[in-house]
Parts: C-alpha cells; sequence; structure tokens
C-alpha cells in the first residue's frame, strides 16, 4: 500500500492519496494552532451560550427567547469554523470513510435538524421577543410540544456530540496548556 | 463571497427543515395534543350563584389548573434547571464514552468477532 503527498505550491491544502485504491484522495487543510484555539473557545462560549438559553426556568422566557438569537449567530460561526470539515466528509461518505467518522457527520446532521425545529418552533410560539419587533404570533399548544420535545432531545444529541469530537478536545486543550506550560519557562 | 454563500446553504438546509416539519400542525396528532391542552387549561366561569342560589365567591374567575404545583425554594430556582441540563447531557454524553472506549479496546485487542462461527470452525 503506498501513499502519494501532493505538497501544495502556495499555503494552500495538503492533498493525501492512496495509490493503491485508485483515486481516494484526502485534501487535508493546513494545520493553523491559532485557528484550533479559537474553535476551542468558540465552543466553550457555545456551550455556555447553549447551557443559557436551555433554562427559562431559572432565566425567564424573555431572557431564554432574546439569547437564543445571539446563540444562532454563534452556532452559524460554529459551523462555517468547521466548513472544511463538512465539505470533505460529505465529498467521501459513499468512499471508504471511518465508520466513527460517518457516523459523526450523521449525528451532526440530526444535530442541525433538531436544532433547526428547536428554534424555529420557539419563534412561533414567540410571547417576547417576536411581539417586541412587532411580530405578534399565536402561539400554538402544538408547536409548543415540539419546541419542549425538541430541546429536550437537543441535551442528549449535544452530550453525544462532545463525546464524538472528545479526542480533538483533548489535543486541543492539551496543546494549549503545553504551550503555554513552554512560555512560563522561556519567561522564568 | 465564500461565507456567504455557506451561509446561504445553511439558511436553505433549515428552512428545507422547517418545510418538512411544518405540515405536522395539520395531521391529526397536532388536533389531540391542542384537545390535551384545552383540556389542560380548564376554564371554568361561574354563574355568581350555587344550586342554592347564593352568590359564590369567584364570579366569571378563570382558573388556569397546573398539574404540579411546585413549592422549591427561590434560590434552587436557579440552580435546579442547570443541573437537569447537566444530568441530560451527561449520562448520554458519559454511556456514549463508555460504548466508544469498548470499541476501541476491542478493535485494538483484535477480540472482535473472536467467538463468531467462522472464528471457532
Amino acid at each position: 500500500m503506498t501513499f502519494e503527498l501532493r505538497l501544495p505550491q502556495s499555503a494552500g491544502n495538503l492533498r493525501v492519496c492512496l495509490a493503491s485504491a485508485g483515486k481516494l484522495c484526502m485534501s487535508l487543510p493546513p494545520k493553523n494552532p491559532a485557528r484550533g484555539r479559537v474553535k476551542l473557545w468558540l465552543d466553550i462560549v457555545l456551550l455556555g451560550s447553549f447551557l443559557l438559553v436551555s433554562a427559562p426556568q431559572a432565566t425567564g422566557v424573555t431572557v431564554h427567547e432574546w439569547f437564543s438569537f445571539p446563540f444562532v449567530v454563534i452556532l452559524l460561526l460554529h459551523l462555517l469554523l468547521n466548513w472544511d470539515w463538512i465539505v470533505r466528509v460529505s465529498a467521501s461518505f459513499f468512499k471508504r470513510l471511518r465508520g466513527e467518522i460517518r457516523f459523526s457527520y450523521l449525528w451532526n446532521a440530526l444535530l442541525f435538524m433538531v436544532t433547526t425545529v428547536a428554534f424555529s418552533s420557539g419563534l412561533a410560539i414567540s410571547e417576547a421577543a417576536l411581539p417586541a419587533l412587532g411580530l405578534a404570533v399565536k402561539a400554538d399548544p402544538f408547536w409548543l410540544v415540539i419546541h419542549k420535545v425538541s430541546a429536550n432531545l437537543l441535551f442528549p444529541l449535544i452530550g453525544i456530540h462532545l463525546v464524538l469530537h472528545w479526542r480533538w478536545i483533548v489535543e486541543t486543550v492539551r496543546k494549549r496548556r503545553s504551550k503555554s506550560t513552554n512560555q512560563a519557562t522561556a519567561a522564568s | 463571497m465564500n461565507t456567504i454563500w455557506r451561509i446561504l446553504v445553511l439558511l436553505v438546509a433549515a428552512i428545507l427543515i422547517w418545510a418538512v416539519v411544518r405540515p405536522l400542525a395539520q395531521t391529526k396528532w397536532a388536533q389531540s395534543v391542542r384537545e390535551r391542552a384545552r383540556e389542560r387549561l380548564s376554564i371554568r366561569v361561574s354563574s355568581g350563584v350555587n344550586s342554592s342560589g347564593e352568590p359564590t365567591q369567584s364570579t366569571n374567575e378563570i382558573v388556569l389548573s397546573r398539574r404540579h404545583p411546585r413549592n422549591v425554594p427561590d434560590g434552587l430556582r436557579y440552580v435546579l434547571p442547570f443541573v437537569k441540563e447537566l444530568v441530560m447531557m451527561g449520562v448520554p454524553a458519559l454511556a456514549a464514552y463508555g460504548i466508544l472506549a469498548f470499541l476501541r479496546l476491542q478493535k485494538r485487542t483484535g477480540t472482535r468477532g473472536r467467538n463468531s462461527p467462522e472464528n471457532l470452525a
């Protein structure tokens, strides 16, 4: 089994091909530690904002509704920062791919669907945010049920999502810690 | 430009998901959910007099009955929802972590399928 490495001419993607498997190639983006750090911090903020948004019993419905808008923006940033992964796995989903990555991809798609349902059903029953913007909606108990079910479903989905990306989380934290330790040693 | 395209793709995906879910509101299931909600929200309108003709205390009052009246201390009311969230997220996460660790261990030690008929033969 031989591998073929195509190095980028400029700052582009690294292409790794499995020569014995014909056209089985994978494009890897250059590793950027700063990007990893940004992603980690964004993920921490995203998790924190999710926990805050998902507790209307503690924060009140007004905070719950208004905070869901910045939460969606952070979620959007999370997806945009991981866009390369989404595209890469989408392109090679039906080719040879590790089962774990395929499962993770499907799980993430399910997570996106349930989040969309939770957010849009929340808009359909909005009591504070939309009326304040002049968009009064008639509360439908059906959407309330859908909102509750989808929001409750998000907890296990996110929990397992975290486990599926646990290696990356641990590696990024470890790198960050070792870097700060090195800096402290150099300073002393 | 790339970012705008990506946002548009996500937006279209979200709209498509909502377009699939939205017709659920017209189903019989949705109707039954609404019926149940109406039953729960019991509306009692008194006529102002009881059967013997005496005036009642509650005149034209609307009572919203809650199934679970809760007497939770103030402090806990702000903490418990977050505890619930952590439990709901943590328990499946731990279970998934255990399963993944087990699968990885099986893969590493090569014990997967050791007792399969092919191996036993």
